[in-house]
């Protein structure tokens, strides 16, 4: 009877985890567009430079998206002479395990970093527009996505767990 | 000579590739106090300005060098400074400044920004608390009243440099004189060295100031809103500046301020100037030069073109 039920939670659990990570992306890419327009607000209003924009940025979002924009911040900020491309790379590298986000997403964001440091006012609102826009096509689609396989996964864990039990018993 | 090392290392080598820290390591070490300016171009080797001599280095800036310098020293964030861009410089914390070349954008005529960086001078501000030292007493009256005053030098002789260092004295107070309220319009950012608005150098305690102002507007503004007991600017010349040292004279204000010149005939050959000259507007005229070092004292005369002496 306990072996059942430690069977039953526990592939309840795996699946919830499946259906959260389906959840997670949607979510991870509506705080990045958050953070792209207190960027782009910073950068078209105040003027301000990268380095604090960036932590402006991070300081208005949540979780691990604000990690990312500290941490580009950081790389900007340190002593060892990175340009804004190599920063954005750099903090993506490191912490592109912590992101439920795909490597079309990173795409989008190594794109718009290439603009940084080497355009004026005009032209690098036009690239955070660009990447906002983006962001949110990949967002609508993970979210659909999502709203799809999310319940799929929840399912499929209580019934692998139920049909276990059945099968032992 | 560990200051200004240490002020290299802090204040610019964060803005400079490894591979151009590398370069400066390798300079005498005697020299390094002497370092007024770090020129970088293009395809050249690297310039150092040294005392009254240039120190040519063996390391050549590349195009690519180039394009990641000036990404370095804006902070990756030109499009917050296309304003001083335009104006030909960009200021670092610190207060230094870093004169920038390239090919002109033009919108109507005018300079919109620069492309195509192809040269940087860096130029390490010092700050020499002190420097008015001598001055001053030729500043105050018996009184206690403060003159209006006309420094002119030719460039690099120092005037900056003593006007800093006179607003530091005359609003913090001296031995001669108690603070007073002191309004500084720093159109080039260049007295107070302001970074992002905040003075990175001591201008005093009771200085405020209004930084990338065009000197006679910002001198208007000052008078009504801060109610200055002495106005600070350097290099006038146009006509709108004789306007508003005018109004500022007319409104009790002292107005302590800086030109380009060698003597009082080069002076009189420049309209606007002779203009403020024959109005007898300032009541010290000091002239200096760069004969024993920069600020040397060489003449000061009175609104009457007469010499004065202490």
């Amino acid at each position: 009877m306990l072996g059942a039920l430690l069977v039953l939670v526990s592939s309840c659990l795996v699946g919830n985890t499946v259906a959260k990570s389906y959840l997670a992306r949607p979510e991870q890419l509506r705080e990045l567009r958050h953070a792209l327009q207190t960027l782009e607000t910073e950068i078209s209003y105040a003027l301000t430079l990268l380095p604090e924009a960036l932590e402006k940025a991070g300081h208005n979002s949540n979780g691990p998206i604000a990690a990312l924009f500290y941490q580009i911040a950081t790389f900007l900020s340190e002593n060892n002479c990175y340009t804004a491309e190599e920063a954005w790379k750099k903090a993506l590298q490191e912490k592109m395990n912590s992101l439920a986000l795909l490597h079309s997403d990173r795409e989008i964001l190594l794109q718009l970093s290439y603009s940084f440091g080497s355009s004026d006012r005009e032209n690098q609102l036009k690239h955070l527009k660009l990447a906002q826009t983006y962001l949110q096509k990949e967002e609508e689609k993970a979210e659909k996505v999502g709203e799809k396989n999310a319940p799929l996964w929840r399912y499929f864990g209580l019934i692998f767990g139920l049909s276990i039990i059945i099968l032992l018993c | 000579m560990l200051e200004i090392r240490q002020t290299l290392e802090r204040q610019i080598y964060p803005f400079f590739t490894l591979a151009l820290r590398e370069c400066l390591e390798k300079i005498d070490a005697c020299l390094w106090d002497e370092i007024q300016e770090i020129r970088l171009r293009i395809n050249k080797p690297v310039v150092l300005v040294i005392g009254q001599g240039d120190l040519i280095t063996d390391y050549i800036v590349t195009q690519e060098e180039m394009g990641k310098l000036l990404q370095l020293l804006s902070r990756s964030s030109l499009y917050a400074l296309a304003e001083e861009l335009r104006n030909g410089y960009l200021t670092l914390p610190g207060g230094h400044r870093v004169g920038v070349v390239g090919q002109g954008v033009l919108e109507q005529g005018r300079v919109k920004t620069l492309k195509n960086i192809s040269g940087l001078n860096v130029r390490i501000s010092r700050e020499i608390k002190g420097a008015a030292d001598k001055l001053l007493p030729y500043l105050v009256s018996a009184n206690g009243d403060i003159y209006h005053t006309l420094l002119v030098s030719p460039p690099q002789a120092g005037k900056t440099t003593l006007l800093r260092d006179i607003a530091r004295q005359l609003s913090s107070g001296c031995q001669l004189f108690s603070g007073v309220k002191v309004g500084i319009v720093d159109e080039r950012s260049e007295i107070a060295a302001c970074y992002q608005g905040i003075a990175q150098r001591d201008v005093g305690l009771r200085t405020d100031i209004l930084d990338a102002c065009p000197k006679a507007e910002g001198m208007m503004m000052l008078i009504r809103s801060m109610s200055p007991q002495i106005l600070l600017t350097d290099e006038i010349g146009r006509k709108e500046d004789l306007l508003a040292i005018e109004e500022a004279v007319n409104s009790g204000v002292k107005v302590i301020t800086s030109a380009h010149g060698c003597n009082w005939e080069d002076l009189q050959k420049r309209p606007t100037l002779s203009d403020i000259l024959a109005k007898r507007i300032f009541q010290r005229l000091i002239f200096l030069s760069t004969r024993e070092g920069p600020g040397t004292i060489e003449k000061i005369l009175n609104n009457q073109g007469g010499e004065v002496r202490c």
